[in-house]
């Protein structure tokens, strides 16, 4: 049951990033970020090992300090009051061990003013958690549950996921995109991250990828996979590129004597282009978003090979 | 804030207390079958010492929440509708409750011991059991000034776990040093009044005692004037503590 309160909320922006950059020393960490995420989005944050993805995390959040740029949650800056509306699950599980389910429950309960204890409950049936088991005896993927069901139970208008699935089983994960998709019913923006492309397929709206501290791609998932096509030509024997290289900003993938263009809205002018090399075959299809990311970084050889 | 600290404090509490009874009890149940006892008596002042030296302990192993105590729950606590100054201070309210509870559980844990033992071999246990206010304070004082400076060097050193810790030898070793005649020495006699240790072991020196260079640079020292300096000491690295936890940032 979604709170009356959370109806009544006006539509401003849950969570709105400007020029974020964080420096560690002469390594930048993060370059620039922007972004907007809307009410009522599910937005995939994807990216390698590494790309910044954390870093945008604890930057946004106040648990790193941010080398320059604005972060405006609900419309105003990061300050305890907000936290009353956000629920955020780190990629480490930093709960303590020695606590029991239900103890973190009446911690939150304490701390969080709209935390749903019914709710909670519920959630640890639905994630086959045993409430009174202190966590030190419990699987990684089992004390995920429970920082997850901790933060859904929150019942917050933004909830910041960091790897969520990470140590989850395959039914345990089934289960967590069922309530990140209920909780986006529901009127919650859901922000999370992984380098799990299949998940964020399932569960994401509008996706982002980061790659090397920058945010090389933001669309919508639907968009995307209408605008992006993969154009594939195989060849006798491999021509010379150098005039659809030229012609076209489009990432180019050769293995052997097969060419795949990621093409991006222009997939009619990459084919006639490829055609007139004289290639054996020449085919245009849709790009999972597997193939999407893989563009997205310029690595896809690399990846797919 | 205050219930996951009162959880942990609650826990530690248990232990310490527990296990210094359970081992002062098998101690004396030795001393008193292997050497005979006739009678216990003396004023229940003269265990503030030992109360106050192991609550110092306690407070540099298990109180320093704010410092390497915390390192990955602060991915939860500075997440929560709480401004940080006020769960550094939630935290620091209830390790100071804890050190209390610690501190008079202690010394019954001592009196528990002796009473129960006593009637099992003819002993007498005759005890005033009023406390000197004024040293009773200072003990607890010390303790609190340990706890202190371990909080302040947790937040300052937070990539090493538990180093609060370390607070106690280092004070202990401070305290070596300044009593030496060279010149560097007289520069750590001049700050000694920072030291916790220093401060009660020379206002507890029977007056008869030797008189070294850090005896007569501190005889200016009265109990009530200790209590302040240690008051100062307490106030100045739990404040730091706090300064420090309010701009600290997760450890990757």
């Amino acid at each position: 049951m979604v709170p009356k309160q959370w109806k009544e909320r006006g539509s401003v922006i849950p969570l709105q990033i400007s020029h974020l950059t964080k420096r560690y020393g002469s390594h930048l960490a993060l370059d620039d970020l922007s972004l907007r995420i809307e009410k009522g989005t599910v937005f995939g944050l994807l990216g390698r090992n590494g790309a910044g993805k954390t870093t945008a995390i604890a930057s946004m959040l106040g648990l790193t300090h941010k080398t320059s740029g604005d972060v405006q949650f609900f419309g105003e800056p990061l300050s305890p009051r907000v936290f009353d509306r956000v629920a955020y699950v780190p990629e480490i599980n930093a709960l303590d061990t020695w606590m029991t389910p239900l103890q973190h429950m009446e911690f939150r309960r304490r701390a969080f003013s709209r935390f749903d204890v019914a709710f909670m409950h519920a959630l640890m049936d639905r994630f086959e958690i045993d409430p009174a088991r202190a966590l030190r005896k419990r699987s990684k993927g089992q004390r995920q549950a429970v920082a997850l069901a901790l933060a859904f139970a929150q019942r917050p208008d933004l909830m910041i996921l960091d790897e969520p699935a990470s140590g989850l089983d395959p039914v345990l994960q089934r289960r967590l995109l069922d309530a990140v998709v209920s909780a986006a019913a529901d009127g919650t923006t859901i922000v999370f991250s992984s380098h799990h492309i299949g998940q964020v397929e399932q569960a994401a709206e509008r996706i982002g990828v980061i790659d090397k501290g920058r945010l090389v791609l933001e669309a919508d998932v639907d968009d995307l996979r209408s605008r992006r096509r993969l154009v594939e030509a195989y060849f006798q024997t491999l021509p010379d590129l150098a005039p659809v290289r030229e012609r076209f900003t489009s990432p180019i993938e050769v293995d052997g004597t097969l060419v795949r263009v990621y093409a991006n809205g222009d997939a009619p002018e990459v084919e006639a282009a490829l055609r007139a090399l004289s290639p054996v075959t020449v085919a245009e299809r849709n790009m999972n978003l597997e193939q999407i990311f893989f563009s997205a970084i310029g690595a896809s050889k690399e990846y797919t090979a | 804030m205050i219930y996951r600290q009162f959880l942990v404090m609650r826990k530690a509490v248990g232990i310490y207390v527990g296990s210094f009874f359970a081992l002062l009890f098998l101690w004396m149940l030795y001393a008193t079958i292997s050497f005979g006892r006739d009678g216990t008596s003396g004023p229940l002042t003269e265990l503030l010492p030992m109360a106050g030296w192991l609550t110092a302990f306690f407070g540099a192993a298990y109180g320093a929440g704010l410092g390497s105590g915390a390192r990955e729950a602060s991915r939860v606590l500075w997440v929560m509708p709480v401004p940080r100054w006020r769960s550094a201070m939630e935290i620091v309210a209830v390790d100071l409750a804890g050190m209390i509870v610690s501190f008079f559980g202690l010394i019954a844990a001592f009196v528990a011991s002796f009473a129960v033992l006593a009637p099992f071999h003819h002993a007498t246990l005759d005890i005033t059991w009023s406390l000197d206010p004024v040293r009773t304070i200072m003990w607890l004082g010390f303790a609190f000034a340990v706890y202190g400076w371990s909080a302040m060097a947790g937040m300052i050193v937070r990539r090493v776990p538990y180093v609060g810790i370390a607070v106690l030898p280092l004070f202990l070793f401070w305290d070596f040093l300044a009593d030496g005649a060279n010149s560097f020495s007289a520069f750590l006699r001049t700050i000694i009044v920072a030291n916790p240790f220093s401060l009660v072991a020379y206002s507890d020196l029977p007056t008869n005692s030797p008189h070294s260079l850090l005896v007569q640079h501190l005889s200016w020292l009265t109990p009530p004037t200790v209590v302040e300096l240690l008051a100062v000491i307490i106030i100045a690295t739990v404040g730091l503590a706090t300064v420090l936890w309010q701009r600290a940032q997760v450890l990757a």
